[in-house]
């Protein structure tokens, strides 16, 4: 099966862990394209290609996958778009809202996901599967004390699983359990890249990144995906 | 005429009907507040009341000032679903405070000093809040979630006290309902949601000493919880969609305005940290008022809020000084949220 996974700078993680999986699924071949932000919306249909309509894009996929920059839909069983939408904080506590608001908000954050124009051009070409994850939970740092909201996690999921067919035949993949804390909207700090230093000053004190994730992460997410798949079939 | 000197000599222009209000136009009374204290961009502003203060949060957070949210809604929820919710209308989710006392009983009920009765009204199988009778537009699930809503929204009520540096509050109405066990709801039940027993609710017209206590009751509540805090107290210049005082509309209109005006000179005249904005002065004055209402008379004008909302902003200039501010992104239209306007219902057949 040849999947195509198109997205913005998340991929990066999933890059990782598909490296480090791929002996295991010899039947499986995964083509990841990214460009940063948003960018990715900056591509137009022209036939059965995805063509980037800036320079900037091109040069992402170019360096992203061994492909020459356009993506032909019709080579590929299977589509993950990937990232590309925030998902919410932590802090959130589910609680407090009613369930016609909490409905009207999962309605609303898939209408008005940034990615949709795209998953949409996407959908106009091909009819194999589209799956579909948000950008991954932020981690948390350790003195953080994150909103337990484990039975509207599950409500959310749902929700949202049943929209994204509704609306494009598009399948939602949760972000993995076990890369959650428990409970929560947040993703365990062991899975967050973590300290990096800058490219062009590596004397400068460290950055901490939360919001991107690791190699490990990347190897969980990319194995329940590919084990969701197997499901399916 | 030999003139000599007397008190009135020496007065500024502003105290000089001909001088400050025949000889000039809206935009140049700036002097027509005397502000007691700055609020500045980064000063927490929490805005209550009645439909009048949506207008005030608007323009404070168009002009890059800081309006305080304690409770928002979801993430992912769009500007204008989330206002039909109640939220990003007030500071929180209380629904609109028309009367003072409405005011002290909510407060009464965040602060913990009484309990918010459990009584639930039912439309078509939906729990409505009798104390927000319009905060869910289908209602809620069940009384149990209403009831937790209802104790989120105190929760963030009480939280925004405590952050505030400055409450704004509108005083709208003198007029109420209540039952018999002595709770206030912010409309008639049979109203906007739930029914009307004749035996069960009664109407109330608050009197200047009733109005006045809750103002001082209310500050002082305030006041224990934030002793900082300042209070920014205005008449809402809209005029009662309708009365249950048996007296014309416009009568009882000008009567409740004149208590509730009245009782705010009392309490601000008395405590330094609150103050008046005269956004009822000049909506109501003839001089200025013509042209900030809508054409029937109640409503008031987008572009009257902003006239009167400029004046607020450089008055506080013209005494504190040029403040820099970063202006937000444009917001979408929205609808105010004004559930007194359901009373024009029931004026609508005849």
């Amino acid at each position: 099966m040849k999947i195509c996974v198109l997205g913005n700078s998340f991929c990066i993680a999933l890059g990782m862990g598909w490296d480090e999986l791929r002996v295991f699924y010899p039947e499986i071949s995964m083509s990841i394209f990214f460009s940063p932000g948003r960018s990715i919306l900056n591509t137009e249909i022209r036939g059965s290609k995805i063509v980037p309509t800036d320079k900037r894009v091109l040069e992402y996929f170019q360096q992203s996958s061994s492909w020459q920059g356009e993506i032909d839909v019709a080579e590929f069983d299977r589509f993950l778009v990937y990232g590309l939408h925030p998902v919410p904080p932590s802090i959130q506590n589910d609680r407090a809202f009613s369930r016609a608001v909490r409905l009207a908000a999962y309605k609303e954050r898939v209408k008005t996901c940034p990615v949709l124009p795209f998953i949409e051009r996407l959908r106009s070409v091909t009819d194999a599967p589209i799956d579909f994850m948000m950008n991954p939970y932020p981690a948390l740092p350790a003195d953080c004390d994150p909103v337990p909201v484990v039975e509207f996690l599950r409500e959310d999921i749902e929700v949202t699983t049943q929209l994204w067919n509704e609306l494009l035949n598009v399948r939602f993949v949760p972000q993995p359990e076990e890369t959650l804390i428990e409970g929560n909207r947040a993703t365990k700090l062991e899975f967050a890249k973590g300290e990096y230093s800058k490219p062009d000053d590596p004397d400068a004190p460290p950055m901490i990144d939360l919001r991107h994730m690791n190699a490990a992460f990347g190897k969980v997410s990319v194995a329940r995906y590919l084990d969701g798949l197997a499901g399916l079939v | 005429m030999n003139v000599t000197p007397n008190p009135y000599s020496s007065l500024p222009a502003s105290a000089f009907w001909k001088l400050s209000v025949t000889n000039r136009n809206l935009q140049e009374q700036v002097d027509i507040w005397n502000p007691k204290y700055p609020i500045k961009p980064n000063t927490p502003v929490v805005t209550y009341g009645s439909c009048f203060a949506q207008h005030i949060g608007r323009a404070l957070k168009a002009r890059g000032y800081s309006w305080l949210e304690t409770e928002v809604s979801p993430f992912g929820m769009r500007a204008q679903t989330a206002r039909s919710f109640g939220y990003s209308v007030f500071s929180s989710r209380s629904g609109n405070i028309y009367t003072p006392t409405y005011l002290r009983q909510w407060t009464e009920w965040a602060l913990g000093k009484n309990s918010a009765p459990d009584i639930c009204w039912y439309d078509k199988g939906r729990a409505i809040d009798p104390f927000r009778p319009r905060i869910e537009p289908h209602g809620f699930e069940d009384k149990e979630e209403m009831l937790r809503c209802r104790e989120m929204s105190l929760e963030a009520f009480r939280e925004s006290i405590r952050r505030a540096g400055v409450l704004v509050f509108t005083l709208g109405l003198t007029e109420r309902w209540l039952d018999k066990a002595g709770f206030e709801y912010p409309m008639c039940p049979g109203t906007a949601a739930g029914e009307f027993d004749p035996e069960m609710h009664f109407f109330d017209n608050l009197d200047y000493a009733e109005t006045t206590r809750a103002l001082n009751d209310v500050t002082a509540m305030f006041r224990a919880e934030n002793p900082e805090l300042k209070i920014l107290l205005t008449v809402s210049p809209v005029p009662l969609t309708a009365t249950a005082s048996q007296a014309h509309v416009m009568a009882a209109t000008v009567r409740s305005k004149s208590i509730l005006r009245a009782a705010a000179d009392s309490v601000v005249a008395n405590d330094e940290m609150v103050d008046y904005f005269p956004s009822y002065e000049i909506f109501s004055s003839p001089v200025f008022g013509r042209g900030l209402f809508e054409p029937n008379w109640r409503s008031v004008s987008a572009d009257g809020v902003r006239q009167v909302m400029d004046l607020f902003f450089r008055a506080q200039v013209s005494k504190f000084g040029e403040v820099e501010v970063n202006l937000p992104e444009e917001d979408d239209l929205y609808d105010l949220i004004c559930e007194e306007e359901i009373l024009d219902f029931f004026g609508a057949e005849r």
